[in-house]
């Protein structure tokens, strides 16, 4: 036996090409090695931080329309509860797995603690497709995965939150299952269990908003801090949902001028000025799209992030700023309303030309934050007005821009670094105060 | 070896300009999922058959 394994191997190995395959879990490991040699973090803080703590996976039945028995998995994945609940979204997807989830939740945790939240972060999903299910369907899936989960999560333990494919109305269902499997006296008490629920039912005003404005604020924050006046400033936008809607229209009360625009159908300039509200409902009459939009021109997809503009906002997804495009980049900041717009090589290029880059975990903070002022509302008992939504939502993002603003300053780094010291430190500050158990 | 990607199972998969590497994206602000309805013509849509008697 040992003799035939042995000659498999032999076989496998010469037959098999091996291809490196970059996995998320790599990316997000790299840049906490390097956040975490620049801030020399104790070895052992590195050792717990490096892996998660609980990885959860629940197989659940759910009948379908049909009668038939349907088996679904389900996961949830716990990174680290330093400095409170784990909090971190639920995606409904087919290629949701333990890996990417880990992933996630690792991001969670960094993007929590530089926020200053009593977070930790987590991450979690069902592998499935959506698509090939009915509303009821799906409602009951999200209740029996809920109950599958059971105490795994809770409003002071794990609270999760939407994200790919899940929605307010997916929230409204966790919430409303995992009350009614409380006792009686005890069911109010557990509404904040998720955020991002609807606005009837303990979400919060505003919340729609709050990821977009946030990168209008950072943007603000940091033309405060450079003695720049945004009147008259060009900006360009990729991606024209929720975040880069808000923070184009945020910008434009401001002065700013938006220039140019790229969605998934297409890409359209025009440097007198684009109006973002008549862009918005141009787009709902278009089927979502700004192509064709009549105050603009088309351009070149692959001319997009070299347009002249004073401002850059990809907004959209990861990968877009790469060393291809990085060099013929003409505005003097970047900021990152997407996760992982910009790749290593295009980070590169732009720290060498002198651009400032405002990092992911920072720029597109104001969506989590929005979400705790959730949780604390449904905690409390309250009921926040739009106006002391924003108010708040704009002092927790002025305290953390100006950390990472001054911590760059101070130990002459990039904010991206500097977002990553800031959020690995504050973890550690927590380990070495508390001690580890027993 | 991971391999989380949200594009195929977006409605953009086709004529998305925004990435050529559509087997990299795990976020992306304009995914707009397949609509069931699509899938439900798509697998509906079968030749027409004549009704037999037995």
């Amino acid at each position: 036996m040992t003799t035939l394994t042995a000659d498999l191997k032999k076989t496998t190995q010469k037959t098999t090409k091996k291809v490196p395959v970059r996995g998320m879990m790599d990316n997000v490991m790299e840049q906490f090695n390097s956040a975490a040699d620049q801030i020399n973090l104790h070895p052992n803080i590195r050792k717990i931080l490096s892996i998660t703590n609980n990885e959860i996976l629940v197989n659940f039945p759910v009948k379908m329309d049909n009668g038939e028995v349907e088996i679904f998995t389900g996961y949830r994945v716990q990174h680290n509860n330093a400095l409170g609940p784990y909090k971190g979204g639920l995606r409904y997807h087919p290629t949701v797995d333990l890996d990417a989830a880990r992933a996630l939740a690792m991001w969670m945790t960094w993007k929590t603690s530089l926020a200053g939240l009593p977070y930790g972060g987590g991450k979690g999903g069902i592998k499935l497709d959506p698509s090939k299910y009915s509303e009821g369907e799906l409602e009951r899936i999200t209740r029996r995965f809920t109950f599958a989960l059971a105490d795994n999560i809770g409003p002071e333990h794990d609270i999760p939150a939407p994200d790919v494919n899940t929605n307010s109305q997916t929230m409204a269902w966790i919430a409303d299952t995992y009350m009614s499997t409380r006792p009686p006296a005890e069911r109010n008490a557990n509404q904040h269990i998720v955020t991002g629920k609807p606005d009837g039912s303990g979400g919060l005003e505003g919340r729609d908003r709050a990821t977009g404005y946030g990168v209008y604020l950072t943007i603000k924050f940091w033309a405060e801090k450079n003695d720049v006046n945004l009147e008259g400033k060009k900006f360009i936008v990729q991606g024209f949902g929720n975040v880069g809607y808000w923070a184009a229209l945020f910008l434009e009360r401001d002065g700013a001028k938006l220039v140019a625009v790229q969605d998934a159908y297409g890409c359209i300039q025009n440097q007198k000025g684009i109006a973002v509200e008549a862009l918005s409902k141009y787009t709902k009459i278009n089927e979502g799209s700004i192509a064709d939009f009549p105050d603009a021109k088309p351009v070149n997809k692959d001319k997009f992030f070299g347009l002249d503009c004073d401002i850059v906002i990809p907004a959209a997804l990861g990968n877009q700023i790469t060393k291809e495009n990085a060099s013929k980049i003409k505005g003097k900041l970047i900021a990152e309303g997407a996760n992982g717009p910009t790749n290593v090589e295009g980070e590169k290029i732009l720290l060498d030309k002198g651009i400032t880059i405002i990092p992911d975990i920072l720029c597109n903070s104001g969506g989590v934050v929005g979400s705790y002022f959730e949780w604390l509302q449904n905690r409390n008992g309250e009921i926040w007005q739009l106006d002391e939504v924003m108010a708040k939502l704009d002092k927790k993002m002025k305290e953390s821009f100006n950390k990472v603003y001054d911590y760059s300053k101070n130990e002459n780094i990039d904010m991206r670094t500097a977002a990553f010291c800031i959020a690995i430190e504050r973890i550690e500050k927590a380990y070495i105060q508390r001690g580890i158990f027993p | 070896m991971n391999h989380f990607n949200i594009c195929p199972s977006c409605m953009h998969r086709n004529d998305c300009v925004l990435t050529a590497q559509k087997d990299k994206v795990w976020s992306c602000s304009e995914f707009d999922e397949i609509k069931s309805e699509e899938v439900f013509l798509e697998k509906v849509q079968q030749p027409k058959q004549e009704l037999e008697l037995a």
